[in-house]
């Protein structure tokens, strides 16, 4: 199958499928092979789904020759991050604890995709537990550490870490990511690949391994910002079997989004300066020309000073570790391959009640400060990651830039600021950095307006081709 | 693995095995920590969180966000 349509967009690839010049069979089983033969190469793969696979795929072959069309997505193969339930098929969460764990049901995110017609290609590799616990490593997965497309002996970003790897190699057009707090937007980010995180309780999480109940989103990863909010269009609505169900769901209707020129987009030039990696600073300051040249007003603006990063980890850890407790309490718990992330629990479970309600107390603190910012702004653009993949065998996250202590933070902390309170947000890659790795940018926007970063993100991608481009063979 | 020295290698097959072996261990890693000390870095940071955020000022009608609409 020529390389064209291995990387092509879920829009170009319906039109194939639509005019029968490729049939839904011989791309799963393109995807499949593609799967079985890289998806090792990047440790990204956790397991191949080829029987359920193939049977989606004459179905919707069947669905097509009857010129039936139930969705965009009708006939294209996908991988799912392995925290997502599939009846009869291993679900690991990344963690060898749970390598033999088989559910009996399909998450609502799954069960909605098939319902779409979409062909569910392969389970993809993960950081164990998504890395609630805190991790050094990016060898902290049953998988082994996830290599980046681009330069394997890089990272390809976590906790989604396989479904960055997967879209970005073209193993898969699109996959499902989770985010409690960058996991979606780290890999996207790292792997030159487009990634959404819905605002919480969008989209169900029925099914899919709980970290926080209060900060847990399931979003896609794509080519595209269109592609993604295709994706979005099929796995967003409400959920009875989901407490967190906001009842909301997404409508990609992109011509009825607001014009450019009236939106108001804040954005802190120290981000794209001090506090950006030298080597991405040109990508990042090309990327806020783009944005200029859209139309949209550009204001500069901070976020107030919260302690927001201390508040995201007091959340995530305390309520990572009462989900975990009966296996941080087990002998099975030493199995897992991270010292940092098993101290990091195990400590986790010590956190004092009060602590985790004055992390609590303050995160409402930080709900209304987002609240006051977007009536300033309709969209917060900064870098996505502050630089490119760090090394394969690189402790993750590097620590703040040297200037993060300084009195202007910029919004470095939109990350946690906007998964608390949250917000939804789009990582777009902008270009590469000079050493030859991609980096990106990110859009936040108010809650349930996810129209406004697809609208945004096509426009950007439309004038730029990053989105395109291909890693090395 | 390690071939079973009884057998006789080519040259090449002995290359191709020491390539394979050379590429099997892992990079220089940074210094391993016991558990302990693992333990007691953890600590230090959810103490670190702690103390930051008992800092900041929280007036003291402030509810949890528990029933959380964002």
């Amino acid at each position: 199958m020529p390389e064209e349509v291995l990387f092509a967009t879920i829009t170009e690839l319906g039109e194939l499928l639509k005019s029968r010049k490729v049939s839904s069979l011989e791309l799963t089983r393109t995807h499949l092979e593609r799967l079985e033969k890289l998806g090792p190469r990047y440790n990204a793969l956790a397991a191949l789904t080829t029987q359920l696979a193939t049977r989606q795929a004459k179905e919707a072959d069947d669905l097509f020759r009857h010129n039936r069309i139930r969705s965009p997505l009708q006939g294209i193969p996908y991988g799912a991050k392995d925290l997502l339930a599939t009846a009869g098929i291993p679900t690991t969460w990344g963690a060898e604890p749970y390598r033999s764990q088989v559910f009996d049901y399909d998450a609502t995110v799954v069960r909605k995709l098939q319902g779409a017609g979409a062909v569910l290609a392969g389970k993809l590799a993960m950081i164990e537990l998504a890395g609630g616990g805190g991790y050094r490593l990016p060898s902290a997965s049953m998988f082994g550490a996830c290599r980046n497309p681009w330069n394997t002996s890089h990272w390809a970003g976590g906790s989604s870490s396989g479904s960055g790897a997967a879209v970005a190699a073209g193993l898969v057009p699109f996959a499902i990511g989770s985010e409690t707090h960058g996991s979606i937007l780290t890999p996207a980010s790292y792997c030159g690949v487009t990634g959404l995180r819905p605002t919480y309780g969008l989209v169900s999480r029925y099914g899919a391994m709980a970290l926080s109940w209060t900060m847990d989103k399931i979003g896609p990863l794509a080519r595209s910002a269109e592609d993604c909010g295709l994706v979005l269009r099929a796995i967003s609505g409400g959920d009875s079997q989901d407490p967190g169900s906001s009842g909301k769901r997404f409508y990609y209707l992109p011509d009825y989004g607001r014009p450019l020129t009236e939106l108001r987009i804040g954005y802190a030039p120290v981000d794209f300066e001090a506090q950006a990696d030298e080597s991405a600073r040109p990508a990042f300051r090309a990327a806020l020309e783009v944005f200029r040249k859209l139309g949209p007003k550009l204001v500069e603006m901070s976020l107030p000073a919260m302690p927001y990063r201390e508040v995201a980890n007091l959340v995530i850890l305390s309520e990572g570790a009462a989900v975990f407790e009966p296996l941080i309490k087990s002998p099975a718990f030493d199995r897992l391959a991270d010292d940092q992330q098993k101290a990091g629990l195990r400590a986790a479970l010590e956190i004092p009640a009060y602590e985790y309600l004055r992390a609590m107390r303050i995160r409402r603190l930080i709900q209304q400060a987002m609240q006051q910012t977007f009536l300033q702004v309709d969209l917060i653009l900064s870098p996505a990651t502050r630089g490119p993949a760090s090394g394969i065998n690189e402790p993750v996250g590097g620590g703040p830039a040297p200037e993060a202590e300084a009195e202007n933070r910029g919004n470095t902390d939109l990350s946690a600021a906007s998964n608390l309170a949250g917000l939804p947000a789009i990582s777009l890659p902008c270009g590469f950095s000079t050493t030859n790795l991609p980096v990106a940018v990110q859009l936040v926007a108010r809650p349930f307006d996810e129209l406004a970063l697809v609208t945004m993100g096509r426009e950007f991608q439309r004038q730029t081709d990053w989105h395109r481009r291909r890693p090395p063979a | 693995m390690i071939p079973e020295f009884h057998r006789k290698f080519s040259r090449r097959a002995l290359g191709r095995w020491l390539a394979v072996s050379a590429a099997a261990v892992p990079a220089a890693s940074p210094q391993r920590s016991t558990p302990a000390e693992e333990r007691q870095r953890a600590n230090q940071r959810v103490q670190r969180s702690s103390q930051s955020m008992a800092k900041f000022d929280l007036p003291v009608a402030t509810e949890p966000s528990f029933v959380f609409r964002p």
